[in-house]
């Protein structure tokens, strides 16, 4: 038997419609949706969160900032000092940046499990068989294969 | 973890099974330099990892199934700093210098840990069950319950409540630039501090 390894993941998915209730202005705010991937707080004070084939961005009142739509459901996004939003989904992570735009895709080639950026704009991204590194501009760097932890 | 260090916490399971799982199998460490294995935690195979938090720049806590909790320096592949006996907690949340505190199971079960001996400085019972990791800010542990999170000072007594209805379950709790946000599968709620 084969056994393959997966990096520790988490959370749900859905197409979601995003309703905004207020507290007092001094308190905060809340909002509510379908179902929540994930999501990740900016440099800026605001959130960005994935929920079905989008990721929504927010800023620190809860106004949102702006939305993009990937080709498919979104498993992970993170994000790093600058407000730029990285994203998984199939195969594919994507960056945007802090309008929203995409700056580049880079070829995941498995499902990613999880996702974190580091100092000097490496994005890291946990995948079916180890860790892939990516630098700010998209390129692969390398991968971290972790085979040694599986019984063949 | 310090310079040139990336923990990565691993699961292995077997391809075309329902059943993923339950915890984690291992833990590497990763020279983000090259992606090689810079260190493995050999100490704690082949039992389940249920929890690990680092605790600083080359020390990690873990809950390990029959050993408890454990803390590794990064360092030595097959030995521990420490190991306390106790049901490996579900979560683990670090907090001022050589303190961590610890949540069962249950949700129920609290343990404030002195992180350089390894023994218990206080426990307690938490009158509603955490729905997520609790985190270390400004003097206190922040916890989610069912509709609130809840602020325990380091004697483990509640010092304040704040209301998070809508919460209801796997709730996480972050502080953002001016405030603190709460987080479940279907709800964003933003408290100013």
């Amino acid at each position: 038997m084969i056994k393959r390894l997966l990096l520790l993941a988490s959370l749900l998915l859905a197409i979601s419609l995003p309703f905004f209730s207020a507290a007092s202005r001094n308190e905060g705010w809340t909002m509510g949706f379908e179902a929540l991937t994930d999501h990740i707080l900016l440099p800026g004070g605001g959130i960005a969160i994935a929920t079905g084939n989008k990721v929504l961005s927010f800023d620190k009142d809860g106004n949102k900032q702006w939305e993009w739509q990937a080709a498919g459901p979104i498993r992970r996004i993170t994000s790093d000092d600058t407000d730029a939003v990285f994203a998984a989904f199939g195969t594919e992570l994507v960056k945007l940046d802090g309008n929203g735009h995409q700056l580049w895709s880079a070829d995941t080639m498995h499902a990613v499990y999880s996702l974190g950026t580091l100092p000097g704009g490496l994005v890291v991204a946990g995948y079916e068989f180890g860790v892939l590194a990516f630098d700010e501009t998209g390129d692969y760097l390398w991968e971290h294969y972790a085979n040694e932890e599986c019984d063949s | 973890m310090g310079t040139y260090r990336l923990l990565i916490l691993g699961e292995v399971y077997e391809v075309g099974s329902a059943d993923r799982t339950d915890g984690i199998d291992y833990i590497n460490i990763v020279d983000i330099r090259d992606g090689w294995t810079d260190q493995q935690f050999e100490a704690v195979k082949p039992f389940e990892i249920r929890a690990v938090e680092v605790i600083g720049p080359e020390s990690i806590l873990a809950a390990v199934d029959y050993s408890g909790l454990v803390k590794w320096d990064t360092q030595d592949m097959y030995g521990t700093d420490w190991a306390y006996k106790m049901a490996p907690p579900k979560y683990i949340s670090g907090g001022p210098a050589d303190r961590a505190l610890t949540v069962d199971f249950n949700g129920s079960s609290i343990v404030l840990m002195n992180t350089k001996s390894g023994l218990p400085v206080i426990s307690g019972k938490l009158a509603e069950p955490a729905i997520g990791k609790p985190v270390w800010n400004n003097g206190h542990y922040y916890i989610p319950v069912e509709g609130a999170v809840i602020g325990l000072d380091l004697t483990l007594s509640v010092a304040f409540r704040l209301n998070t209805k809508g919460i209801e379950a796997a709730a996480e709790v972050s502080f953002g630039k001016d405030g603190l946000f709460v987080v479940d599968a279907d709800t964003i709620i933003k408290i100013s501090l």
